[in-house]
């Protein structure tokens, strides 16, 4: 029971560097992007290439390309493998407005996956990889629950400062100014491009970093963790919890993990259990949506 | 018109599919004064506008600004090249507070990057209470309603106006495009505005603005350009062409 708490502590710590990203650029910038699973799969899959490899691993006769760097190493390689396909995507996805770049976000988060699922000499496409390293940060080798709590802790008040800042400074006001009204931004010399390809940029490397961490923590990775149903789930996280302010995406990101897992305990017949948990919880949702259209702590509404 | 001019039109063309909406319209600001462009509806004052800040691509054309060719440009370069422009439906910050709108104006587009912001910490923090005041100063000049802490999409019509204004003067532009300034405003905002108009003009920005409230163009705009169908009809000193005749009968249809 222990462990379990410590198991959702973790995984709370990893939606929330993803559900702060997404806040930048869908609370701060307006954009809603379907493909932040996209870059959390690159995070994650970069972390685990730069960490399965070496002499005697068994794994990198397989692979393309496979190295045994520190985790330190491989979690920066995630971050900027992240954020270079955030600026790939971002270059193309932003030449369309609305919500032909929302569906633009779609279809690349889809390329990602499909890309993940069938190129074997990368990551061996549908079966994964197993056998990534427990991290080793500066001789302290990570096994026990509680240190991963520890780990994903410091992790996370080292990166999300950037973004709480990056939120109060000139950039987010510029954000914002570009989500109300972008011809009037640019008025201002403001380039609409420019800014959401940065905020795009710097989601894209921090869900990488979640990505990083989320390979080392479960130690075997395959394409399914990081399909359009997770990017779903991380819009949720923060339309649920509401988005444009510090406060939202942290209640988002705990309510919509403890919510299924609440569902657990109520007893419900073990035979259609999964079942029902994902009905109820859908239900949930829209619910929230009718009665709290900017979720549950939010500023911002996307309508 | 002695003053070089802040900004050139040459035959000016732009096409919405079928229709001509200007049929090479060639204009120029002289530097430091007030230019009205009058005309009845639909005679392509405001795609002018558009044709001119990079809104809307002219398909035929130059616009120069200050000699240097801007025809084509994105409008957020336009704007870094000092041509700023308050659009005919006002277009502030809804969320924004009523004081974020004109600081953002204020920040140097440098400043405004993710790397300026995440490096420059402790100067955008330091200059923080420097640009608060300088912010301030111009929503006291123009005249926004107090508090300036809250949305400004809160505001009154009337003051977003003033608003827009505030934020157009504490961008360092040296050329206004205004579209419409004084639609659908009170007759005392209207002295107002036009009392602001003149003092910039008087600091040395080139103003052009879309009006219908010729008491208001006579009162600010030193020359006029009279627009009809997508051509220039008649231009030259304010008094002069809305004194002629057939002027008249175009602008009121008398």
């Amino acid at each position: 029971m222990e462990n379990y708490v410590l198991h959702l502590l973790t995984m709370i710590g990893i939606y929330a560097i993803l559900a702060y990203s997404m806040n930048l650029v869908t609370g701060f910038g307006g954009l809603l992007v379907f493909c932040l699973a996209g870059f959390y799969g690159v995070g994650a899959y970069t972390h685990t290439l730069l960490q399965v490899g070496g002499a005697e691993s068994r794994l990198a006769d397989e692979l393309l390309f496979s190295a045994a760097c520190p985790f330190p190493v491989a979690l920066l390689g995630a971050a900027l493998a992240g954020g270079g396909a955030a600026i790939a995507i971002g270059v193309v996805a932003l030449r369309f407005r609305g919500d032909f770049f929302v569906f633009a976000t779609l279809g690349f988060q889809m390329m990602l996956y499909t890309v993940l699922y069938n190129w074997n000499e990368l990551g061996r496409g549908a079966f994964g990889i197993y056998g990534i390293p427990r991290p080793v940060v500066f001789g302290w080798e990570i096994n026990q629950p509680w240190e991963y709590v520890v780990l994903v802790g410091v992790v996370d008040t080292m990166v999300l400062p950037f973004l709480f800042l990056l939120y109060r400074s000139p950039f987010g006001l510029s954000l914002k100014a570009l989500r109300d009204n972008e011809r009037a931004a640019e008025s201002l010399g403001i380039s609409a491009f420019r800014q959401h390809l940065s905020a795009l940029m710097v989601a894209g490397a921090f869900s990488g970093i979640a990505g990083g961490l989320y390979a080392s923590y479960v130690t075997y990775i395959d394409p399914t963790s990081f399909g359009l149903n997770e990017s779903i789930f991380i819009v949720s996280l923060l339309l649920l919890g509401g988005s444009g302010n510090i406060r939202g995406p942290i209640i988002g990101t705990v309510v919509m993990i403890l919510l299924p897992e609440a569902l657990r305990f109520v007893g419900l017949p073990d035979s259609f259990a999964a079942n029902l948990r994902e009905i109820i919880y859908g239900f949930a949702l829209i619910l929230l949506m009718y009665w709290r259209p900017r979720g549950l702590a939010g500023d911002f509404s996307l309508r | 018109m002695m003053n070089e001019p802040a900004l050139t039109i040459k035959n000016l063309m732009v096409r919405f599919g079928e229709v001509a909406v200007l049929r090479g319209v060639s204009a120029s600001l002289p530097s430091g004064a007030v230019t009205a462009f009058v005309g009845p509806n639909g005679a392509g004052k405001t795609t002018l506008f558009h044709a001119i800040s990079g809104d809307l691509l002219p398909d035929k054309g130059i616009v120069s600004l200050r000699g240097k060719p801007i025809t084509g440009m994105a409008p957020w370069k336009v704007a870094r090249n000092g041509l700023g422009k308050m659009f005919q439906d006002v277009r502030v910050f809804d969320s924004l507070t009523v004081i974020d709108n004109v600081l953002l104006a204020l920040h140097e587009h440098e400043g405004l990057s993710v790397w300026a912001s995440l490096t420059g910490v402790p100067m955008w923090r330091r200059h923080a209470p420097k640009l608060l005041q300088e912010a301030e100063s111009w929503l006291e000049i123009v005249g926004v309603e107090r508090p300036y802490d809250r949305p400004a999409g809160l505001l009154s019509f009337g003051n977003k106006k003033l608003l827009a204004l505030a934020r157009l003067m504490a961008g360092k532009f040296d050329v206004f495009l205004l579209d419409e300034p004084t639609a659908g405003v009170s007759p005392v905002l209207v002295e107002r505005i036009a009392e602001l108009i003149r003092k910039m003009a008087n600091r040395g920005i080139t103003i052009a603005l879309i009006e219908h409230n010729f008491s208001f163009v006579t009162n600010v705009a030193e020359h006029v350009y009279l627009m009809r169908e997508g051509t220039i009809q008649d231009w030259g000193a304010t008094e002069e062409v809305l004194a002629k005749d057939e002027n008249r009968e175009i602008l009121i249809g008398l």
